[in-house]
């Protein structure tokens, strides 16, 4: 019999006395708590790579949205995560179950609603998968080939930069890439995921030392190390200064000049807040974690990895635009780059080190994109389980192989469909448009997460209370106020992509629409479908959403 | 539409609704009970683990004021009111109240005198169980089979016997309805947490042999039995240490390794029952075939005070259905 202290806990009152909290006896199951570091490390691995986000994310925001503020919006960024995390840590600490949003939705609102916001976090990461695909070679691959090529004086290798961003090599890279992690997938090869993951953390770490040399860098520092590189390249001018007069001449918006455009500044909320959002992905995995029904750990691994990520993220361009130069990086990346090589936070943080590390550091900003890849992919393989569980998609949606204990079916069907998501990403427009159709889907999430919980709150007392998410601070309870954030966010950033979706390159509005109803649809025909089929099984599948009164 | 599985007609079965591993959660058992009428089920199986694994010490000062500590809040002389809410959550989940003067908390710090106080609230629990169970299904003419698990301790065993409504599973073949027999065991392989009821793959082997030699008709056979088969995706659980450390893989999260029973899997394999129910392991929910014989394990979500189970329709020949259920 052991007692245990929870943290926080121990001493009784009443003449001072110490008692232990409770009396756990041995019984199967009793573990050591999984440390919350490792926690945290999991919930950063589901989450969108910093180096994604620095490398290119940022930069191609620049462009799109003139006049931002974006020091601003990853502020605001920053202080409305909780908004979203909050919520989403207390209801997977509530139901520690995987299934995620649909498991909320359907118990707590209708099961047509869970499997619309499911549909849309489904939709979110299989469109991520050509997101990923199309972002590995224009952010990770081609930025790499130009820095070898620059340090080692390769003409060859920086003409290769510029041929892997053209369509094709994008979606025959991309393709190896999903068959490749597809196949590893399917052998479950222990060893091998675990590098997976490894990559997230070498290339956060690679960041970290990105942001470090720029933060030892002085700006001049900079701009006789871009003079020197194009002198390599055999660009002989001042490539700094010409690059900044191209971009006034054509109208590239300067702060120092203009000022902050208000609209603008709005509307890169949405991309900004959604490259460094992704942590609540994890929960839809946390759920196989031991001490995930604890919600202080919940919270804190979320939370610690959604800030930690965004922080780097804020550290990182305050970093940039005090080393490299505001008004440069929005003339560099608005089209105005006086050197034939891509202007992302690769190349700039490279050319001020020496030719080993800058080769070191842009191959480990590529790691970011396979592991990041995995994750997309394989919560794409997971969701038939907690739906073929419940009788929604026939089992054999999620058969498990018994010699390879991996389900084939599903990673197949993954695999099959993420390249031809790849294929349509390899010829869209930009990074940003398959953004906002990703987050069109995947921000479905949080506004039904927060009604399932509004309907846990008040409709589901019984379970409310005494729960994880029955947490109050000074007296308010905090899930019902989450529940109203997460939902502003979610309509929010729905509302934003609409109103902004020329400068995100959604040229016709009919296609996210068209995404909307035809996730709305694909959910009733689902339900509707799998209702009738298991009823002629003489199996009510409306028992499953049934609550089992305790009186 | 043969899409959800086989398209023939439908024959009327046996419906029976299984659960497991409620750990003591009283809203867990009291749910299992109506779920027979929220299911349409004659037929209720309880598996085993149904006690639970923590005593909560609740200081009763005797003047109406309360004090105690859970979920990391300490609650100081509190009204019976507030006590009783708290406490009641903590039993949904599974935790054992114990309301007493302040020395006989104190005295709890004493193991062996902990462990017999543990013992006895666990078996007034029980027989608390029985009685409710008795109260709910008196004349209804549904059936409710009971068994205890590895985690049980000995002495409940007595709380189940001798009642009316409960029918104790344990080590017996039962005539479960005019087509099939039941076998239970909630004897487990061994475990780490080196538990009541653990015995080496042979010995239980040769525990469910012996059971099932008294069986008819093998291949009517719903054979109740805690551990999972070893290696079928039911019985899947975080890996762990000499020290009792989940393994963890960044790149995945936690590692998993199979851990039922090669003995329950021997025994499938073997006699092939129309069915067979397990538990033990609470991740492990889902259902696989080992030949003709359908093996399900609920899993279990007892913390949340969710009940999870299954309802199984078992027909002459084959299970007809089966879906899982929770709430």
């Amino acid at each position: 019999m052991e007692s245990s202290s929870i943290a926080g806990s121990g001493d009784i009152p009443q003449a001072g006395l110490n008692l232990p909290e409770s009396y756990r006896r041995k019984a199967t199951g009793l573990v050591r708590e999984i440390p919350l570091k490792n926690m945290i490390a999991f919930s950063i691995s589901g989450a969108t790579p910093v180096a994604v986000v620095l490398a290119g994310g940022l930069f191609a925001i620049f462009g799109a949205f003139p006049g931002a503020n974006f020091t601003l919006d990853l502020v605001i960024s920053l202080a409305m995560l909780p908004l979203m995390l909050v919520v989403f840590s207390l209801m997977a600490a509530t139901m520690p179950r995987a299934g995620g949003d649909y498991l909320f939705g359907s118990r707590f609102l209708h099961p047509i609603l869970g499997l619309f916001s499911h549909f849309g976090t489904y939709t979110g990461a299989a469109l991520g998968i050509g997101f990923v695909c199309f972002g590995f070679t224009h952010l990770g691959l081609s930025p790499a080939l130009a820095v070898i090529g620059t340090v080692t004086e390769s003409s060859g290798l920086i003409t290769a930069s510029e041929e892997v961003v053209r369509s094709g090599w994008t979606f025959g890279i991309g393709t190896a890439l999903i068959i490749g992690l597809s196949v590893l997938s399917i052998f479950g090869t222990a060893a091998a995921m675990k590098w997976i993951g490894y990559g997230i953390y070498i290339s956060s770490a690679a960041v970290v030392i990105g942001i470090v040399i720029l933060l030892f860098s002085s700006h001049q520092d900079f701009v006789n190390a871009l003079n020197s590189t194009a002198s390599s390249v055999g660009v002989h001018t001042d490539v700094y200064s010409k690059t900044v007069q191209e971009g006034l001449k054509g109208g590239a918006w300067y702060p120092s000049e203009k000022g902050y455009d208000v609209g603008n500044t709005i509307g890169a909320f949405y991309p900004i807040f959604t490259l460094i959002c992704a942590t609540f992905y994890g929960t839809f995995v946390i759920g196989e974690m031991r001490g995930a029904g604890k919600r202080q750990r919940q919270l804190v691994s979320m939370l610690a990895s959604g800030f930690g990520n965004g922080l780097l993220v804020l550290i990182g361009v305050l970093v940039m635009a005090s080393a490299i130069n505001y008004n440069f990086m929005v003339a560099a990346t608005s089209g105005f780059f006086a050197l034939e090589l891509p202007a992302t936070f690769t190349l700039f943080m490279s050319i001020l080190t020496n030719s080993v590390v800058a080769v070191i550091l842009s191959l480990a900003f590529m790691l970011a994109f396979p592991a990041w890849l995995y994750g997309q992919l394989g919560l794409c393989q997971r969701t038939p389980f907690a739906l073929a569980f419940d009788g929604v998609l026939p089992k054999r949606f999620a058969r498990v192989n018994s010699r390879t204990h991996t389900p084939i079916p599903a990673i197949v069907f993954t695999m099959v469909l993420g390249i031809a998501i790849t294929l349509w990403a390899s010829y869209s427009s930009s990074f940003l448009e398959l953004l906002a159709y990703i987050g069109v889907a995947a921000f479905l999430a949080p506004i039904f997460v927060g009604l399932s919980a509004l309907s846990l709150y008040f409709r589901h007392k019984q379970v409310y209370r005494g729960s994880p998410a029955d947490w109050r601070l000074l007296g308010i309870p905090v899930l019902p106020i989450s529940a109203c954030g997460a939902i502003f966010l979610g309509l929010l950033l729905e509302t934003l992509i609409f109103v902004f979706h020329e400068n995100l390159g959604v040229v016709h509005l009919w296609i996210p629409i068209a995404l909307l109803l035809g996730l709305m649809t694909a959910a009733v025909l689902t339900y509707t479908i799998a209702v009738r089929a298991q009823r002629e099984r003489g199996v009510d599948l409306t028992l499953v959403y049934k609550s089992i009164p305790a009186e | 539409m043969k899409l959800f599985g086989s398209g023939k007609p439908r024959e009327k079965g046996s419906r029976l609704f299984f659960a497991t591993d409620i750990h003591g959660s009283g809203a867990c058992f009291r749910k299992f009970l109506n779920s027979a009428e929220v299911f349409g089920c004659d037929y209720l199986v309880l598996g085993g683990d149904i006690t639970g694994k923590v005593l909560l010490p609740v200081v009763d000062h005797g003047d109406g004021t309360f004090s105690f500590s859970q979920g990391g809040h300490d609650y100081k002389g509190v009204r019976r009111e507030e006590m009783e809410e708290v406490v009641e959550a903590a039993r949904r989940q599974g935790d054992y109240p114990y309301v007493a003067s302040l020395s006989e908390v104190e005295a709890l710090q004493d193991e062996p005198h902990c462990e017999a106080v543990f013992r006895k609230v666990v078996y007034d629990s029980v027989a608390d169980w029985v009685t409710l169970a008795e109260e709910r299904l008196k004349g209804t003419g549904r059936r409710l089979f009971m068994a205890p698990g590895n985690d049980d301790f000995f002495e409940i065993d007595r709380a189940l016997e001798g009642s009316d409504v409960v029918e104790f599973a344990e080590n017996r073949c039962l005539q479960f309805d005019e087509n099939h027999q039941m076998i239970t065991t909630g004897y487990a392989n061994p475990t780490p947490w080196d538990t009541e009821r653990e015995l080496p793959e042979n010995e239980l082997r040769a525990r469910i042999d012996a059971m099932a030699a008294k069986v008819s008709d093998p291949h009517n056979l719903i054979a109740v039995l805690h551990p999972p088969p070893f290696d079928s995706t039911l019985d899947s659980a975080p890996k762990i240490d000499a020290e009792l450390n989940v393994e963890f893989n960044h790149g995945v999260g936690v590692v998993t390794a199979p851990v039922g029973s090669t003995a329950v899997r021997g025994f499938i394999e073997d006699a092939q029952p129309i069915l067979s129910l397990h538990g033990h392991v609470h991740e492990g929910g889902g259902s696989t075939y080992i030949g003709r014989t359908l093996a399900i394990n609920p899993g279990s979500a007892y913390t949340e005070g969710t009940l999870v189970g299954a309802v199984v329709e078992v027909g002459a020949e084959e299970v007809i259905s089966h879906q899982f259920v929770s709430g």
